[in-house]
């Protein structure tokens, strides 16, 4: 005859098993549900664009002249802490066990450029056989991001959860805001300046002036400070 | 003869003054009721003794509600940690830019093994420029002609940026089992050709086109010409 313990374990193991059967079903039950709701047929692994929407339909008229990509390696650990008193007494500890880190390398392109849209004759001056070009300040835009997949690691202990696809992307988009709060110390305007007298200058020499006869300004005073990033919009 | 003093009027009104049985009994009467008095509190001495409790628990309770012993919260950070940024590359380029468009585009993976089905939904943004590239223009493409006349080759229309998508505006809208990254950089793909077959479209580009016209007449007047002669190369028709 089995020992007291034994058929204990035994009957303990028989409910555990027929428990998992029943979670099995109701599972199985659940995703059948969820499939029928109308979901669409799809080959496995395939990509399908399934809505689109166009925003917005712009006239322009920049002279991009300089183009930047800047990199930044995004990293984020995720440990949350419990924090507080325990009568009276400073409490600080770790409120999860095991490590969440990630590592996103993100590469983001900026463009300076000269906004032509308000240009007329009163930015055109000739005095003594001088022409005298006034351009808009320069400006710079982020026209694209790049994240790279391959290149993202992640480093999950056994008791934690893998980093869901929302909170990747909200990651991203911290890392993409931190690189153009720093826009102005990349110098991108004064380059987008020097590069749009190269473009002009050649330019206004085939209309017949000297080169020593063109003065290119810009606004007196304007500093990298005054960049005022254009984020796309959403 | 000796007369009896008389009473005076309280003494009349108390009578007090008198020894009689009757106020003896008077006084004792009046000791029992005290005693009870004193005997009833004793006997319900819980009554004040809650009273006092009462007030003790309402007295620590405010205290605690103002100041409470354990005082512990989650503290979760969210931000990213502070990492340097590194230029990777720095160009000069000549892009004028004459029509933008700012899309979305909503694309799914799908995927179905044994253990159950990988699904992930995202939505992309992104802003197609449309201009003309002035390094695959020509050495002539700007000729003064006299009577304040001039002439621009210049190439055709084209989309300026290869890449226009802003991946780190991407939101995820639905996630469900393991993605792999494979799946990441191949809805980046799709996104980005759904958005290419849609909007770089003829009329697109002849939008743009005119409002190149429209944009560079504009710029050579003010530079003094009064007659501009505008012609796009077909030939340099930049393929994205």
């Amino acid at each position: 005859m089995k020992p007291m313990y034994l058929r204990f374990a035994s009957r303990l193991l028989h409910t555990v098993a027929v428990c998992l059967g029943l979670l099995t079903l109701w599972a199985c039950q659940q995703k059948t549900a969820d499939a029928a709701q109308g979901q669409p047929e799809q080959t496995d692994g395939q990509a399908a664009p399934t809505a689109h929407i166009v925003m917005e339909v712009s006239r322009q008229s920049r002279l991009y002249t300089t183009e930047c990509v800047i990199h930044k390696l995004v990293t984020f650990a995720d440990n949350p802490t419990l924090e507080g008193k325990v009568l009276g007494v400073p409490v600080k500890m770790k409120a999860r066990w095991g490590d969440r880190k990630v590592a996103i390398p993100v590469d983001l392109t900026l463009k300076g450029y000269i906004d032509f849209s308000t240009f007329g004759s009163q930015n055109v001056l000739r005095e003594d056989g001088k022409l005298i070009v006034i351009l808009p300040d320069p400006q710079v835009v982020a026209t694209a991001s790049k994240v790279d997949h391959q290149g993202t690691r992640q480093y999950i202990d056994p008791l934690r959860s893998r980093f869901t696809d929302a909170e990747l992307a909200e990651l991203t988009r911290q890392g993409a805001d931190s690189i153009l709060s720093h826009t102005a110390q990349f110098g991108i305007a004064e380059l987008a300046r020097k590069s749009a007298t190269a473009l002009l200058v050649p330019m206004l020499c085939r209309m017949g002036y000297d080169e020593q006869d063109i003065i290119v300004r810009f606004r007196t005073g304007f500093d990298e400070t005054d960049i005022q990033p254009h984020l796309q919009k959403n | 003869m000796h007369t009896p003093p008389s009473p005076t009027p309280s003494e009349e009104l108390t009578g007090t003054r008198t020894d009689s049985p009757k106020s003896d009994t008077k006084r004792n009467s009046e000791r029992l009721d005290w005693r009870r008095l004193l005997l009833g509190l004793v006997r319900y001495w819980w009554l004040p003794a809650i009273a006092v409790i009462v007030v003790a628990v309402a007295v620590v309770v405010k205290s605690v509600e103002s100041n409470p012993p354990v005082q512990v919260a989650m503290v979760r950070n969210t931000r990213i940690d502070i990492t340097p940024e590194e230029i990777r590359a720095i160009r000069q380029i000549g892009q004028w830019e004459f029509l933008s468009v700012s899309t979305e585009e909503m694309v799914e993976w799908h995927r179905k093994h044994f253990m159950g089905d990988d699904h992930l939904t995202r939505i992309y943004s992104g802003t197609l420029r449309l201009g003309i590239d002035m390094q695959q223009a020509s050495d002539d493409w700007f000729a003064s002609l006299p009577d304040s006349a001039c002439r621009l080759r210049l190439p055709a229309i084209s989309l300026l940026d290869t890449l226009f998508i802003d991946e780190a505006r991407t939101r995820s809208f639905y996630e469900k089992g393991s993605i792999p990254p494979e799946a990441r950089e191949q809805l980046y793909q799709q996104a980005r050709q759904a958005m290419l077959c849609r909007l770089l479209t003829p009329s697109n580009l002849q939008a743009a086109e005119e409002n190149a016209r429209d944009q560079l007449t504009r710029i050579f007047a003010a530079m003094g010409f009064k007659k501009i002669d505008i012609t796009f190369i077909p030939d340099s028709l930049h393929k994205p």
